[in-house]
């Protein structure tokens, strides 16, 4: 990924300095640490938040997350994840959060400051060569909002072949073309990061608070009780 | 770094305002002016874009601004001899939109003009800046279905006319006024006009050229405008691959004269499928697919709104670079002489009811 993020910051002259760590969840700029929210330079989740912020869609209502991963994923990276995008997308923040565990299942339902009431279903449970299966949508007063199409359970692509082996492709960025979803996602982060000071107080302060909900939803599951979120 | 000094003209075209963010961020460029057709143009890019001068005629911008090495063609299909003629005279590079023209001679006079002034001319077509469509041609090279025996596309979309009237003006849009064939009401100009990216795409993934186009124009969706917007294409390449493409504007829309959210009935504005068989399997393609849905305002219609969309990027990348480098460009004047040749025997089918052999 560092090759990507250096292409991007050779292409448009940024001067910074940026390193990221080998998985992507950090980037060092001009020697600070700053979290990496790839979910935030994912087009269909951008153009979800888009819906809400222009207005297209109306007062929140639900919002339905679902993201099933591979077997021993972490599901409260996961949660980090799911949460990230729920308030991304809504332009809100969680102050309260219900969980609840199974053996490799996590069900949360949180609450954001604007009044959003969002169930999150998180599972690992998937073979390893199995993608991840995740769907967002957004229940409004004046409509819906997904980023998966109407009447399909799985996740789309852009190429199927049924040729010797089946195999599927979604690209989705002819400037890192060759990279995977996350990889691009993550790129596109760290390079928001690496150009703009103002991207990297508001991933650090994202974050924090982040952790500040996961932290919430462990609390939750000790004691059964719906947890407000650390102010 | 040096910036290459780049202008519009005339922004009357569907695509101008693609050109917008492009023109503005990349750093190779620098946006000098634009000249705009009409007081209707000149208005919505005022509106749209700040910070640029613009002019009422091409003339009057190249004479303020002699700095001008390249001029995007954002124009009416009936004014790029014209403007081809201005710009080559400077010795201007061109990036012209995506039909030059369909007059065979006029096509020759433009040749002549950009090998004697040397300029690089590119042709706008940039569906081969798209990623799925970059994996596509990956797959087919390394045969992923192995070796190709069909070619099956759409590039299906709504109609621009209301928003863009020239493309509903048969001397505008196909440069004269010609029946779409005998006796039939509509002229030529329509939705073939508007939708070349197959006819240039074949070519190259099947690494062939058109021998036989046989097609139908069918009942217009839009009783009131004069041109076809509806019709089928089929056919065999020189190597023997069969094809089927389909250029329509088969998809419904509001009649708004500024794109803008609500501009579609049916829920997806462009669809460029494309549906490979080949000796060992086939291969669906969805150049812009999935994206993220929704059935919020202003028409509370499932809605699908467009996630990737950066085509603009790679093509003006590769114009900056070509123009850098004296590279003739990929879609130059010569090569696609023959994707226009072949929309022309479509044209020519539709008129004699029998199949063109090229």
């Amino acid at each position: 990924m560092q090759k990507g993020l250096d292409l991007l910051l050779k292409k448009y002259s940024v001067s910074a300095k940026a390193v990221l760590t080998e998985k992507g969840e950090t980037v060092t700029v001009d020697g600070k640490n700053i979290p990496v929210l790839p979910w935030e330079s994912d087009r269909r989740i951008i153009e979800l938040r888009n819906l809400v912020v222009t207005g297209r869609l109306g007062n929140m209502c639900t919002y339905r997350i679902g993201h099933t991963a591979k077997k021993g994923s972490d599901l409260f990276a996961l949660l980090a994840r799911e949460i990230g995008i729920l308030e991304f997308t809504v332009n809100s923040t969680v102050k309260e959060i219900f969980a609840i565990a199974g053996k490799n299942t996590m069900n949360c339902i949180a609450e954001t400051e604007n009044g959003c009431v969002c169930t999150i279903e998180l599972g690992s449970t998937l073979d390893d060569g199995q993608r991840d299966i995740d769907k967002h949508e957004i229940i409004t007063d004046n409509g819906v909002g997904c980023d998966r199409v109407v009447d399909t359970q799985m996740p789309q692509d852009s190429i199927y072949v049924f040729g010797k082996k089946e195999q599927a492709f979604m690209d989705t960025d002819a400037e890192l073309y060759g990279y995977s979803e996350i990889e691009i996602n993550t790129i596109r982060n760290a390079f928001a990061v690496a150009k703009n000071v103002d991207v990297q107080k508001s991933n650090a302060n994202k974050w924090i608070h982040i952790q500040k909900v996961v932290a919430a939803a462990k609390a939750s599951l000790e004691t059964m009780e719906n947890v407000k979120v650390e102010a | 770094m040096k910036r290459l000094k780049i202008a519009m003209m005339s922004m009357t075209h569907g695509h101008t305002r693609k050109y917008y963010d492009v023109l503005k961020n990349n750093p190779k460029l620098e946006w000098i002016a634009v000249s705009t057709a009409n007081e209707d143009v000149k208005e919505i890019f005022l509106r749209s874009v700040q910070g640029i001068p613009c002019y009422d005629s091409d003339e009057a911008m190249l004479d303020a601004h002699p700095e001008i090495e390249a001029v995007v063609l954002a124009s009416e299909n009936s004014e790029h001899l014209r403007q081809v003629k201005l710009c080559a005279e400077r010795k201007i590079n061109v990036l012209s939109m995506k039909i030059p023209t369909f007059d065979m001679a006029e096509y020759a006079e433009m040749e002549r003009l950009v090998s004697e002034s040397g300029i690089t001319f590119q042709i706008e077509l940039e569906l081969h800046y798209n990623p799925v469509v970059m994996r596509m041609k990956e797959l087919i090279k390394n045969k992923a279905v192995g070796d190709t025996d069909a070619f099956n596309a759409t590039n299906i979309t709504l109609s621009p006319v209301w928003a863009f009237p020239w493309q509903g003006v048969p001397e505008k849009s196909y440069g004269k006024r010609v029946p779409i064939k005998k006796g039939h009401e509509k002229f030529r100009g329509g939705a073939l006009c508007d939708h070349p990216h197959i006819f240039d795409m074949i070519r190259e993934v099947t690494n062939s050229e058109f021998d036989v186009i046989f097609a139908k124009v069918a009942p217009n969706m839009r009783h009131d405008i004069e041109e076809e917007d509806m019709l089928a294409v089929v056919g065999r390449m020189k190597n023997g691959v069969i094809f089927s493409l389909d250029p329509s504007w088969s998809r419904a829309e509001n009649r708004i004269k500024v794109p803008a959210p609500g501009w579609e009935v049916f829920p997806k504005r462009m669809e460029v499928n494309l549906v490979i068989h080949g000796d060992e399997g086939s291969m669906f393609t969805d150049c812009f697919g999935p994206n993220t849905y929704h059935n919020g305002s202003p028409e509370n219609k499932y809605t699908v709104q467009y996630a990737y969309f950066d085509e603009w990027v790679g093509l003006i990348d590769e114009f900056v670079e070509n123009i850098e480098t004296k590279r003739l460009p990929k879609i130059n004047i010569g090569w696609h002489k023959n994707t226009i040749k072949a929309m022309n025997a479509v044209y020519e089918s539709i008129s004699t009811g029998k199949a063109v052999k090229l």
